[in-house]
């Protein structure tokens, strides 16, 4: 009877044993469900970051490719001294084509600002709108490095006076 | 007869069926939470297992991408520093040579109706992009009519002159490259 009794004793310190464990295993189990929120914390830095550098490196790329295009863009856009006489040949073909005439052209060189020199051309026209406005098409529409930087129109008697200053951009 | 059985023993006499069913029952309870402990300890083990090489591999990878994001910060300065200039004036050339004289010149071949005379214009390409012009108009309405037009591109009337049916403006707006 006593050794009985014992036996059930010992049995029911193991369950309560037991039972003490297994409930400190759920606990245990939730405590590090809570500490899981700070690990989604670092992966979402993690990811916040992984996007900052992404940006980063496209910049970066951007940044490596500029010499490229910038060399690219003076080569294929910024007229050589050759370029020149080729602009200034088209230009009197312009004029010509157009049935204009410009009594003087003057270019006025500018100093030079990384090996790229300003060249102001500036030349008054007379003749029909329709012949001005296409002369001025024809020489937008280029795409080489020189612009007009201002016209000034004025209308006469069926005719239009225009005094026009175009800017090249020579490399040197 | 019935018969009669006394009990002589110093205690009472345990019924061994119910004794074992007891026994049975405390002992099925005591593997089970061992065993449902067992489960959750060993599946949370191999959770932080898991989760400690991922949270190392991702510190390896922060480290890693730390490192990579000074280095092109550094170069991306450095080539701030020698190819900004470069690069503005550029971007100022090719702003300037997308200035359009032609859609300006479109852009009042619309908006001047028939009636009106543009004497003079004057155009810089800027980005600004500031026109002014002098235009005459046979009536006050159609004058009127040009400066609603215009309205929506910051027109200035500098001056109105009306003369024997004519009325004369000095304007000048500005048509920005978007609104080209």
């Amino acid at each position: 009877m006593r050794r009985n009794k014992l036996a059930v004793t010992v049995l029911l310190v193991l369950l309560f044993l037991s039972a003490a464990g297994c409930l400190f295993s759920f606990v245990y189990i939730q405590f590090k469900d809570l500490s899981r929120q700070k690990r989604l914390k670092i992966f979402s830095d993690f990811e916040r970051r992984g996007k900052a550098a992404q940006t980063l490196e496209n910049e970066y790329r951007d940044w490596q490719k500029l010499p490229e295009v910038l060399q690219k863009f003076r080569q294929e856009k910024i007229l050589s001294m050759d370029g020149f006489a080729v602009f200034r040949r088209y230009l009197d073909s312009r004029l010509a084509a157009n049935g204009l005439q410009s009594a003087r052209i003057d270019l006025a060189f500018g100093s030079s600002g990384d090996s790229i020199r300003k060249v102001s051309v500036n030349f008054s026209l007379e003749g029909s709108y329709r012949s001005v406005k296409k002369f001025i098409f024809d020489m937008e529409a280029k795409s080489k490095m020189y612009f007009f930087e201002s016209l000034g129109l004025s209308a006469g008697a069926g005719t239009v006076k225009g005094a026009f200053t175009l800017v090249v951009y020579l490399g040197e | 007869m019935r018969k009669i059985n006394y009990n002589l023993a110093g205690t009472r006499k345990i019924d061994g069926r119910a004794f074992a069913m007891t026994v049975a029952i405390l002992l099925l309870a005591i593997v089970l939470f061992n065993g449902i402990t067992i489960l959750n300890l060993a599946r949370q083990q191999r959770q932080n297992r898991i989760e400690k090489n991922e949270i190392r591999f991702v510190a390896v990878k922060l480290e890693e991408l730390q490192q990579k994001t000074l280095q092109q910060q550094k170069e991306i300065d450095v080539w701030k520093k020698t190819l900004e200039q470069k690069l503005a004036f550029a971007n100022l050339l090719i702003g300037r040579k997308s200035f359009s004289f032609i859609s300006r010149l479109n852009f009042l071949e619309k908006v001047c109706s028939v009636g009106m005379r543009v004497h003079q214009l004057s155009i810089t390409n800027e980005p600004a992009g500031w026109m002014q012009m002098t235009v005459s108009a046979l009536t006050q309405n159609k004058l009127l009519g040009l400066y609603k037009k215009l309205l929506p591109y910051d027109l200035v009337i500098a001056n109105e002159n009306q003369s024997a049916e004519n009325y004369q403006a000095n304007l000048s707006f500005r048509i920005k490259d978007e609104t080209k």
